[in-house]
C-alpha cells in the first residue's frame, strides 16, 4: 500500500439513544486506492463517512485524513478542501437556486478568489460530464443530472479523498455506466459504500465489510465477494458473475 | 418524477439584466406611490403604468392576468355590495332603476386600480429578477442575511417536500384512499402531514451534514457582484416616478 492518506484507528460512534453505530474501526487507505464498503442496510457505513469528513464529532488521534485530524477542531475546518462526500440523495446535496451557484459554494468556502471559483466551476461541470449547466435550476433537473451536478459539487474542492455513499441510487443503466467508466478513469482515492456490488467488481480492488458498526472483513474485492458463507453471514450475497464462475 | 413548476425569474429580456437592488428600490417606491396614490386618475395611470412597464418587462401576459384576474374577482365580491347601498342623501347613479354609490364607486376603482398595480409591480420584479439575485439585492439593502438565505433555502425545497407530498399522495391512493369528510380522512391527513414534517426535519438534518461537509461555516457566499449602471439609474427614477403622475 502506498502512503496511507486515510489512517483510521479504533474508531467507536454512538447516536444519542445509546444506539452503536461504529464500534473499534480500524482501517488504512493508501493514496489512488478505490475501495467498496459493503454491508447490509444500517450497517454504519454514512456513519462512517459522516465521521471521517469530520461532520460528525470523533475524538482525537483516532482518524488522520490527508494528515489532518476531525478531532482537533482547527484541522476540522481544513477537512473540506480534502475530503469530499457524495450523499445518498443529490437532493441534500444541491440546495443553492441554481447549479452554477451549487457547485461553487465548497470553492467559496474555502476562500478562493472569483475567477479560481468560476474555473473550477466550469471544469468540475465538464468533468461530471454536465457542461454548460450553470444557469439550470436543481429541482428541474432528472436524478441522474443531479448526481452529476452533485458530483460536480465535490470535483470543484478537488479533494484528496472522495466518498461516495450509494453513488448508482437514482441512476438509469447510461448513468451508471458512465459513472463506472468516469470511476475507471479518477486518479483520486475513492471509497464507494455501496449495494451495487457488480460495480464494486468492476471499479474496486478491495472490498471493507462492515456490519453493526464493525469491520468484519478487509480484503480483495474477488476474494471478500466470492466468499459466500461471508457474505451470507452479514445480509449479502455473492454478485451473479461469481456465483456463475464458482458453478462453471 | 420532476414536476414541471414555474420558475418566477426565468423571463429573459432587458428588465432581467438590470441590477437587482435598483430593481428592488425602484419597485419599492412604485409600489409605495401606488399605495399612497389619491385621486382616480392617479391610481388608475398607477395601475396602467404597471402593466406597461411588466407588458415592456416580457412577463406574459397569461401569467400577468391569470393572477390579477382572480384578485380583482375577490376585491369586487369583497367591496362591491357596498356599491348597491348608498347611504342616505349621497349622491348615486341610476342604473337600470336601481341606485348606486358614486362614493363607494369610485373607492372601489381606487381599490381595484391599486390592487393591480401593487400586484403587478410585484410580479413583476420577481418575473424579471431570478431568487437568487433577488436575495442578495435584498441583503444588500439591508433585508437580514440570514432571512434571505431562509427564503432561499425554503424555495429550493419547497419542490422537494411537493415531490415528497405528490409521492405519498400516490401512495394512499394506489391504496384506495379518497378523501371523504370523515374521521378516517381527517386522521390520514394529520399522519401525512405529520409525515411530511419529519422528512423535512430530516432532510434538514441531511442537508445540513452537505454543507458542513463542504466547509460551511455559517456565512453564505456568492460568486455574483452586483455592479450598478447608469441604465439601472435610469429605470430606477423612470419607474419610481411613474405613480406619483
Amino acid at each position: 500500500m502506498s502512503e496511507p492518506i486515510l489512517d483510521v484507528q479504533n474508531l467507536s460512534f454512538h447516536y444519542p439513544d445509546g444506539k452503536v453505530a461504529l464500534a473499534d474501526v480500524s482501517l488504512k487507505v493508501g493514496g489512488g486506492e478505490t475501495i467498496a464498503l459493503v454491508g447490509p442496510n444500517g450497517a454504519g457505513k454514512t456513519t462512517l463517512f459522516l465521521s471521517l469528513a469530520g461532520v460528525l464529532p470523533a475524538a482525537a488521534n483516532v482518524i488522520r485524513v490527508a494528515g489532518l485530524d476531525p478531532g482537533v477542531a482547527a484541522q476540522r475546518k481544513k477537512l473540506p478542501a480534502y475530503v469530499g462526500i457524495l450523499f445518498q440523495n443529490s437532493d441534500d446535496q444541491l440546495f443553492s437556486a441554481t447549479v452554477g451557484d451549487d457547485v461553487a459554494f465548497g470553492p467559496l468556502n474555502l476562500g478562493l478568489s472569483p475567477s479560481e471559483v468560476h474555473a473550477r466551476v466550469t471544469e468540475a461541470l465538464a468533468q461530471a460530464g454536465v457542461p454548460g449547466f450553470e444557469n439550470r435550476v436543481p429541482h428541474h433537473l432528472s436524478g441522474g443530472e443531479k448526481r452529476r451536478v452533485a458530483l460536480a459539487g465535490l470535483l470543484a474542492m478537488k479533494p484528496h479523498l472522495l466518498l461516495m455513499d450509494e453513488p448508482t441510487m437514482f441512476l438509469d443503466p447510461r448513468g451508471r455506466r458512465d459513472l463506472i467508466r468516469w470511476l475507471k478513469t479518477y486518479e483520486g482515492t475513492k471509497i464507494l459504500a455501496t449495494h451495487d456490488l457488480d460495480l464494486v467488481l468492476e471499479t474496486c480492488s478491495r472490498v471493507l465489510v462492515l456490519d453493526g458498526g464493525k469491520l468484519v472483513a478487509d480484503g480483495p474485492a474477488n476474494a471478500i465477494l466470492a466468499d459466500a458463507a461471508l457474505m451470507d453471514a452479514h445480509g449479502l450475497e455473492v454478485p451473479y458473475r461469481l456465483q456463475k464462475s464458482t458453478v462453471g | 418524477m420532476t414536476l414541471a413548476f414555474h420558475v418566477p425569474g426565468s423571463t429573459d429580456g432587458w428588465l432581467r439584466r438590470l441590477d437587482a437592488r435598483w430593481k428592488i428600490a425602484a419597485f419599492m417606491v412604485a409600489i409605495a406611490g401606488a399605495s399612497c396614490a389619491t385621486g382616480l386618475d392617479s391610481v388608475f395611470l398607477a395601475a396602467a403604468a404597471a402593466i406597461a412597464l411588466a407588458r415592456c418587462g416580457c412577463v406574459s401576459s397569461r401569467r400577468l392576468y391569470a393572477r390579477i384576474v382572480p384578485i380583482v374577482s375577490l376585491l369586487i365580491v369583497f367591496f362591491g355590495w357596498a356599491v348597491f347601498r348608498p347611504r342616505p342623501g349621497e349622491i348615486t347613479s341610476n342604473f337600470y332603476g336601481v341606485p348606486l354609490s358614486r362614493f363607494a364607486l369610485a373607492m372601489l376603482f381606487a381599490i381595484v386600480c391599486k390592487t393591480v398595480a401593487v400586484v403587478t409591480f410585484i410580479l413583476t420584479l420577481f418575473e424579471a429578477t431570478p431568487l437568487p439575485e433577488l436575495g442578495q439585492g435584498a441583503a444588500a439593502l439591508g433585508v437580514p442575511r440570514l432571512f434571505v438565505h431562509l427564503v432561499l433555502l425554503t424555495q429550493r425545497y419547497i419542490y422537494v417536500l411537493a415531490e415528497e407530498f405528490a409521492r405519498l399522495r400516490r401512495a394512499l391512493r394506489v391504496r384506495g384512499y379518497r378523501n371523504r369528510c370523515n374521521r378516517r380522512s381527517f386522521a390520514t391527513i394529520g399522519a401525512v402531514a405529520g409525515t411530511l414534517v419529519v422528512r423535512g426535519h430530516e432532510q434538514a438534518d441531511r442537508v445540513y451534514h452537505a454543507m458542513a461537509a463542504r466547509g460551511f461555516d455559517g456565512v453564505f457566499r456568492s460568486l455574483s457582484a452586483p455592479r450598478s449602471a447608469l441604465a439601472d439609474i435610469a429605470f430606477f427614477v423612470t419607474t419610481a416616478l411613474q405613480p406619483s403622475h
